[in-house]
């Protein structure tokens, strides 16, 4: 495995530090605002529309296994919709072709629930383990729509090259698609095959949206100072690369350590 | 209750594990030598020429430098060859590169006088492989001329097979979960006779005929089981595979026949962008535009959209999303995560 070298070190410290020390004073009742994100403002709607038409919604926690940071963003959204299905009755049926997601999707939504006082909803059998293969799963999943009539779907996580072969046939059968991935390259098959995209960091910081906790949005805030950090070394660099002389090039390149 | 706080101090301990095993080195840095094994190894000990100061060195466009591979074979190449990583010499300077700052500059780390480096039972021996990356070796897979780190271990590299092994546990364990959900949906729906249960009574008869096909994997002497598991996941499983990922490429052309409706600005944008990336990746894309300056050829233009505009969105969002991998990373590890999995309770 990769070991960090002095600046990486530095880095990883700097930016827990930033992340930790916003998530405890957004906790001492600071404010904070947070832009609108459309995909995941949407999912109210999702789950709505399938309240209306008295139809399931379903829910598709990526490929990824729990080592996949996207898989864990992924059960925040679980978490939310189950949240939203249990307040209107809506049924969710969540599908994977991870078996160790099975017990964790089943907890997750079983609290949900049990948070909205409807702990009767929960049925183990809508955490289903279609297939062990993800191929596979996205053609079960295309044979559960049609079979479940569902009217709303959530694909939130890590995918690979199936995520059009699990968007498409939604599409095609007409109900409404909210995705999410932090995988870059699945991104454009998301954007043309669903309704709503969550794009990349997005995903990441749904949970904190969707739950508006002062501890998830305070975890944000720290993420966008970071950022500015990295603009400003970015800045830094390319003016020094530029216009530096050799020593002030060797100075930077030293200090901030790149990939060698 | 008491559950919610012991999954929190498992999480707690193996993140902990975690983030020392990558900002700790995997040998004590001040009992490390990193250099180039210079006589054949013994099971007691290395002799090593090790990296010790940094220098400058500036060689002209036309000479020709010796660059030695982490086999220890070397070859003669010119400096615009020269990679950092690569060991040169170049007349009696000789090192290690560690930053081109210039054409033909280089700054190499030198090697000092040889050190004896004795192999006692918590040493560990790190070979610099072909491809650039660490390999843990035994001092048997040394070799006179290898590129080597070699110190004290400080463990907490060495456990991490055992950690994983962990999750190895834990997933076979979660895949009796996912088997009781199958049983559970299949049983329920021949059960309560609901549509389409014949299918489910399907799943149970193969579920049995891959267990007994499952007996002739790598079982040359049964001939009958080998057949039956040659038939199972070549002759049907393998094909059923292609047949699904071959759905993709139906799916990729109804998906982009819609993203190309010119409805919006952004779409337009998208549609312009994607024809001459399609059309500069084929010959006639070059034909086309024969007649233009090189640089506003469509195979160039292409490269440039996806090699300097693409790269640079996808860069800005890399930053992103490693920023909130860190940030989720370190709300689950110190069971902050609030909403999903832990209550207020906690």
């Amino acid at each position: 495995m990769e070991h960090a070298n002095i600046q990486i070190f530095i880095a990883t410290v700097v930016m827990s530090f930033l992340i930790l020390y916003k998530i405890f004073s957004a906790r001492a009742g600071k404010q904070i605002y947070i832009r609108r994100i459309p995909g995941l403002t949407e999912i109210d709607e999702a789950v709505g529309r399938a309240t209306e038409m008295g139809r399931p919604m379903l829910f598709h926690p990526g490929v990824g296994d729990f080592t996949q940071i996207g898989t864990l963003a992924a059960m925040g959204v679980l978490g939310y919709v189950a949240k939203l299905g249990a307040k209107m009755g809506t049924k969710l049926i969540t599908i994977t072709a991870i078996p160790i997601v099975v017990p964790v999707a089943q907890d997750v939504i079983r609290q949900s629930y049990a948070s909205e006082g409807r702990s009767d909803m929960f049925d183990p059998e809508d955490v289903r383990f279609l297939a062990a293969g993800n191929d596979q799963l996205a053609l079960a999943s295309a044979a559960l729509m049609k079979q479940e009539q569902t009217a709303s779907h959530f694909y939130f996580g890590q995918y690979d090259y199936t995520s059009l072969l699990f968007t498409e046939p939604g599409q095609h059968h007409g109900a409404i698609q909210i995705a999410g991935t932090n995988d870059y390259f699945q991104i454009p098959f998301f954007i043309a095959s669903c309704d709503y995209t969550v794009i990349g960091e997005e995903l990441l910081a749904a949970s904190a949206y969707l739950t508006r906790e002062a501890t998830m949005l305070g975890s944000l805030i720290g993420q966008d100072y970071g950022k500015i950090i990295i603009l400003a070394v970015i800045l830094i660099g390319t003016l020094v690369m530029t216009f530096g002389t050799p020593g002030a090039r060797q100075l930077f390149d030293t200090i901030v350590g790149t990939y060698k | 209750m008491w559950k919610k706080r012991l999954i929190a101090l498992v999480t707690f301990l193996a993140g902990l594990y975690y983030f020392l095993e990558f900002v700790v080195p995997p040998t004590v840095p001040w009992a490390t030598v990193r250099g180039v094994v210079v006589s054949p190894p013994t099971k007691s000990q290395l002799v090593v020429k090790p990296f010790v100061g940094k220098q400058f060195v500036s060689i002209g466009t036309n000479e020709k430098i010796e660059r030695e591979m982490p086999d220890g074979s070397v070859s003669i190449i010119s400096p615009s060859s020269v990679k950092i990583g690569d060991r040169i010499k170049w007349r009696d300077k000789a090192g290690k590169v560690v930053n081109i700052p210039a054409q033909g500059q280089f700054v190499i780390e030198s090697y000092g006088s040889p050190r004896t480096v004795k192999l006692a039972k918590n040493v560990i021996i790190f070979r610099k492989s072909v491809s650039g990356s660490d390999e843990s070796v035994t001092w048997d897979y040394v070799k006179q001329g290898n590129e080597v780190k070699v110190g004290p271990s400080t463990f907490l590299s060495q456990w991490q097979t055992n950690v994983n092994d962990f999750f190895v546990v834990l997933g076979s364990l979660a895949w009796g979960m996912g088997l009781f959900s199958l049983w559970l949906v299949h049983s329920t729906a021949i059960r309560k006779r609901r549509g389409e249960w014949g299918l489910s009574v399907v799943f149970f008869v193969f579920v049995v005929f891959g267990v007994i096909a499952g007996y002739g994997f790598g079982n040359e002497r049964v001939a009958w089981a080998k057949n039956l598991n040659d038939l199972a996941f070549d002759y049907m499983l393998v094909p059923m595979g292609s047949t699904i990922f071959s759905l993709l490429a139906f799916y990729m052309a109804s998906a982009a026949y819609r993203s190309f409706k010119a409805k919006t600005n952004e779409a337009i944008m998208m549609m312009l962008s994607a024809l001459i990336v399609m059309l500069g990746q084929i010959p006639v894309g070059l034909w086309l535009t024969n007649w233009l300056p090189p640089s506003a050829q469509l195979p160039v233009v292409s490269q440039w959209i996806l090699y300097v505009i693409n790269s640079a969105a996808v860069k800005g969002m890399w930053f992103g999303m490693m920023l909130g991998a860190i940030a989720v990373g370190l709300r689950f590890w110190l069971s902050l995560e609030r909403g999903a999995y832990f209550d207020m309770e906690l």
